[in-house]
C-alpha cells in the first residue's frame, strides 16, 4: 500500500474540525482529549498545543507515543496518525507561529480567556492510515497546484530594473496569479535613525484597500506582521484574531508606531505574513488578509513563502548592483504657478507637515527637508540617489542603507496626501521636484 | 465477541445530570491501549446505558473504521470515552479497565439516529457544511460493533486548568 505523506493530509490540520488525540499512562489507562491545533511542521513532524498540565501532558511526558485522528472539514474522512514525543518549544518561530494560529481558534470558539500556549510540543510521525469504514464522501480532490502562478511571478521578479517596479511586480503578482484580494509591502527599518538596525516595519505599497496605507508603522512585537518579523517565520491565522490584527474596529490590537492609519476597515477573517530575507537579514514582510475566515491554507502559505524567498534575494541584489547616476547638469525648474504651499519641518524626529497636514518622518522626512533646502538655495529640482546617500545631513549607514525604500514610501505618501508636491522617478536612480506653486520651508525647534 | 466480564470493578453512581450529558453528546472521541501500552485513537457512534444498576454502558463504533480500537479493547480491556457537546464546550471523560466487545442493540441504533439530528443542528450553527455532517454520519452505517465496559471514573474534560479533575458521578462537568 501507498504510505500515505503528511502533505497530503494538510487540510486535515486547519483545524477546522477538533482532532482527537489517545495517550497511556504508566497505570496502562487510556485517555482521550479534543484537540485544538495540529501544525504542520515538516514532512515527518507536527506539533500540537502544550495548554494545561493535564492527563495528556502528564502521559507524555511518562510515554512518548500518542495517536492523533483528524478529519478532512469538507469531506469527512479521517487519518490516524501515529506519533512519538520529541521536545517541548516554549518560544522561537514555531512556539510564536502557533500562538498566533491558536489566538484565532479560540476566538472563532469564544475561548480567548482559556485557550493560552504554554508550549508547541513537537512530535515525530510514525505511520499515517486512513479510517477505513464504509461510505464517506470522496476527497474533493486536489486543489489547482500554485506552482505555475509561483513561476510566473518568480520570473517576472527577475526581470525588474529596480526596488519600485520589483515591489509593484511581486504586489501584482499575489493579487493576480496567486488570487490573494487585499496585500501589503512593509519593509524593515530602523526608525528615526537611518544606522539603527531593524526595529520596525513601514508599509511600502499595498493592493486592495481604499488607501494605500503607506507609511503605516508597527514594532517587532506589534501583530502578525510584527512577529513575522521578529521570529523571522510565516504567520498564518484562519480566523479573526483581534490582538494581531492592525484594523482600527480590532479592538484590543497591537500598538501602532505611527499616524497613518492602517487601511483595513474590520478585523479580518484570515490573516497571512511572510517575512522576505536574504540569508538572514530581513528585508521586509508580505502580508495578505481575507474577510473570510479559512481563507488561507498550507498550500498559500508555501506560495507566498517562495515568493518572498525570490523577492529577498532580487531585492539585495539590485541594491549591489544598483549603478550610481551621476548629477546631470543642474536644472532650474519653475513651480507650476499655483496656490503657495507651507512645508513645516521638524528635525527632533525628522517629521514635516505640509499645510498643517502630517506626511512623513524619520529619515523619509530628512529627505525631502533636505531636496527641499536645496531647491530654495538653487532653484535645482533634479537629483539622484547617490547624492541622497552620500548626503552628510542624512547619515545613511554605509551598507544596506535602504535609501530606495525610503526614496518610494515619500512618492507614495506624496501621492496619497499632498497635490502641492511630487517626486517623480526620471530614469534609474534619478528623480525630480515637481512643485504647484511657490514653497516655503519653515525648520521648527 | 465475549460476553460481560465475570468480575467487574466496583460500581460508579452515574446521576440523571451524567446520564442526561451522556445521552445529549454526539463528540465521541475514544481511546484504548495495545498490550505494549501504544495509545490508540478512534470516534465512537453513540453511548448508552447498557445497565445503569450495574454501571453499564456500551459505545456503539464503525467495525471497519476502528478496528485498531477494536483489537486494543480486546488486547488490554481498557477503554476511554471522552463527550463534548460542541456548543458549549462542556465536556465529560469517562475510563474503564473492564471492556469487551459485545453485539449492538435496537437502542443503539436510536441513539445514533438521535444524535445525528442533535449534532446536524450544533454543526449547522457553527457554520459547518451539513455535507460533512452528512457524510460523517455515513459511518455509522454497517457493520458496527459495541464495546460494553462499567464506567470506573469520570473526569471533568471541559476546557481550562480544571480539566482533569475527577467528579464523583452526582455531578456533571463543569461549564467552561
Amino acid at each position: 500500500m501507498t504510505r500515505i505523506r503528511l502533505e497530503q493530509i494538510r487540510d486535515c490540520l486547519e483545524g477546522g474540525v477538533p482532532a482527537t488525540i489517545a495517550t497511556c499512562g504508566e497505570d496502562g489507562l487510556p485517555n482521550a482529549s479534543l484537540l485544538t491545533q495540529v501544525q504542520y511542521v515538516d514532512g515527518d513532524h507536527v506539533a500540537l498545543t502544550y495548554q494545561f498540565f493535564n492527563k495528556t501532558r502528564h502521559n507524555i511526558l511518562a510515554n512518548p507515543y500518542a495517536m492523533v485522528q483528524v478529519m478532512d472539514p469538507v469531506s469527512a474522512m479521517e487519518f490516524r496518525l501515529t506519533l512519538r514525543y520529541l521536545r517541548t518549544e516554549t518560544s522561537g518561530p514555531l512556539f510564536e507561529a502557533m500562538r498566533a494560529r491558536l489566538a484565532g481558534i479560540a476566538a472563532h470558539a469564544h475561548m480567548q480567556d482559556v485557550f493560552v500556549l504554554r508550549g508547541a510540543d513537537l512530535y515525530r510521525v510514525l505511520d499515517i492510515e486512513a479510517v477505513d469504514d464504509t461510505g464517506r464522501l470522496p476527497c474533493s480532490g486536489p486543489r489547482p497546484s500554485l506552482l505555475p502562478a509561483v513561476r510566473r511571478i518568480c520570473d517576472r521578479l527577475s526581470r525588474c530594473p529596480d526596488l519600485d517596479d520589483l515591489i509593484d511586480t511581486a504586489l501584482d503578482g499575489m493579487t493576480g496569479p496567486l488570487g490573494l484580494r487585499h496585500v501589503m509591502m512593509f519593509i524593515a527599518g530602523g526608525g528615526p535613525s537611518a544606522a539603527a538596525p531593524p526595529d520596525r516595519l513601514y508599509a511600502l505599497s499595498s493592493r486592495g484597500f481604499d488607501t494605500s496605507g503607506a507609511g503605516f508603522e508597527v514594532g517587532m512585537q506589534d501583530g502578525i506582521v510584527g512577529v513575522a518579523a521578529r521570529e523571522r517565520v510565516p504567520i498564518r491565522i484562519t480566523n479573526v484574531a483581534a490582538e494581531y490584527s492592525y484594523s482600527r474596529a480590532a479592538g484590543g490590537g497591537p500598538t501602532v508606531l505611527s499616524a497613518i492609519p492602517f487601511p483595513g476597515r474590520t478585523p479580518p477573517g484570515s490573516q497571512m505574513a511572510v517575512p522576505v530575507q536574504c540569508g538572514q537579514r530581513l528585508l521586509g514582510v508580505l502580508y495578505a488578509e481575507s474577510a473570510e475566515e479559512w481563507r488561507f491554507c498550507y498550500d498559500d502559505e508555501d506560495a507566498l513563502a517562495t515568493v518572498a524567498a525570490h523577492l529577498g534575494v532580487t531585492m539585495a541584489l539590485l541594491e549591489a548592483t544598483a549603478s550610481p547616476a551621476d548629477p546631470g547638469p543642474a536644472r532650474i525648474c519653475p513651480h507650476g504657478g499655483g496656490a503657495p504651499v507651507t512645508v513645516r519641518y521638524y528635525p527632533v524626529d525628522d517629521s514635516v507637515f505640509i499645510d498643517g497636514d502630517y506626511l512623513i518622518k524619520g529619515i523619509a522626512g530628512a529627505i525631502l527637508s533636505i531636496i527641499l533646502r536645496d531647491h530654495l538655495r538653487d532653484g535645482r529640482c533634479d537629483f539622484t540617489n547617490r547624492e541622497l546617500r552620500l548626503h552628510p545631513d542624512l547619515r545613511l549607514p554605509e551598507v544596506s542603507d535602504n535609501l530606495e525604500a525610503r526614496l518610494i514610501l515619500l512618492q507614495r505618501r506624496l501621492t496619497d496626501r499632498s497635490d502641492a508636491l511630487r517626486l517623480q522617478k526620471t530614469g534609474r536612480g534619478r528623480l525630480r521636484l515637481v512643485l504647484r506653486g511657490p514653497v516655503t520651508l519653515e525648520t521648527v525647534g | 465477541m465475549s460476553d460481560l466480564p465475570a468480575i467487574r470493578p466496583p460500581i460508579l453512581p452515574l446521576s440523571d445530570a451524567v446520564l442526561s450529558f451522556i445521552a445529549s453528546c454526539g463528540s465521541i472521541r475514544l481511546a484504548s491501549r495495545t498490550a505494549a501500552f501504544r495509545p490508540i485513537a478512534a470516534r465512537g457512534l453513540s453511548v448508552v446505558v447498557a445497565d445503569r444498576s450495574s454501571g453499564l454502558l456500551r459505545v456503539c463504533v464503525s467495525t471497519p473504521g476502528c478496528r485498531p480500537l477494536l483489537e486494543a479493547v480486546q488486547d488490554s480491556g481498557t477503554l476511554a470515552v471522552a463527550l463534548s457537546q460542541p456548543l458549549t464546550h462542556r465536556s465529560l471523560q469517562i475510563k474503564g479497565r473492564d471492556a469487551v466487545l459485545t453485539g449492538i442493540q435496537p437502542e443503539d441504533r436510536d441513539q445514533i439516529d438521535r444524535l445525528r439530528r442533535i449534532m446536524a443542528l450544533d454543526l449547522r450553527e457553527l457554520g459547518y457544511d451539513t455535507s460533512l455532517t452528512d457524510s460523517f454520519w455515513k459511518a455509522a452505517e454497517d457493520p458496527l460493533t459495541g464495546i460494553t465496559f462499567t464506567a470506573a471514573a469520570l473526569f471533568d474534560q471541559t476546557p481550562g486548568p480544571a480539566a482533569g479533575s475527577a467528579i464523583d458521578g452526582r455531578t456533571g462537568p463543569s461549564l467552561p
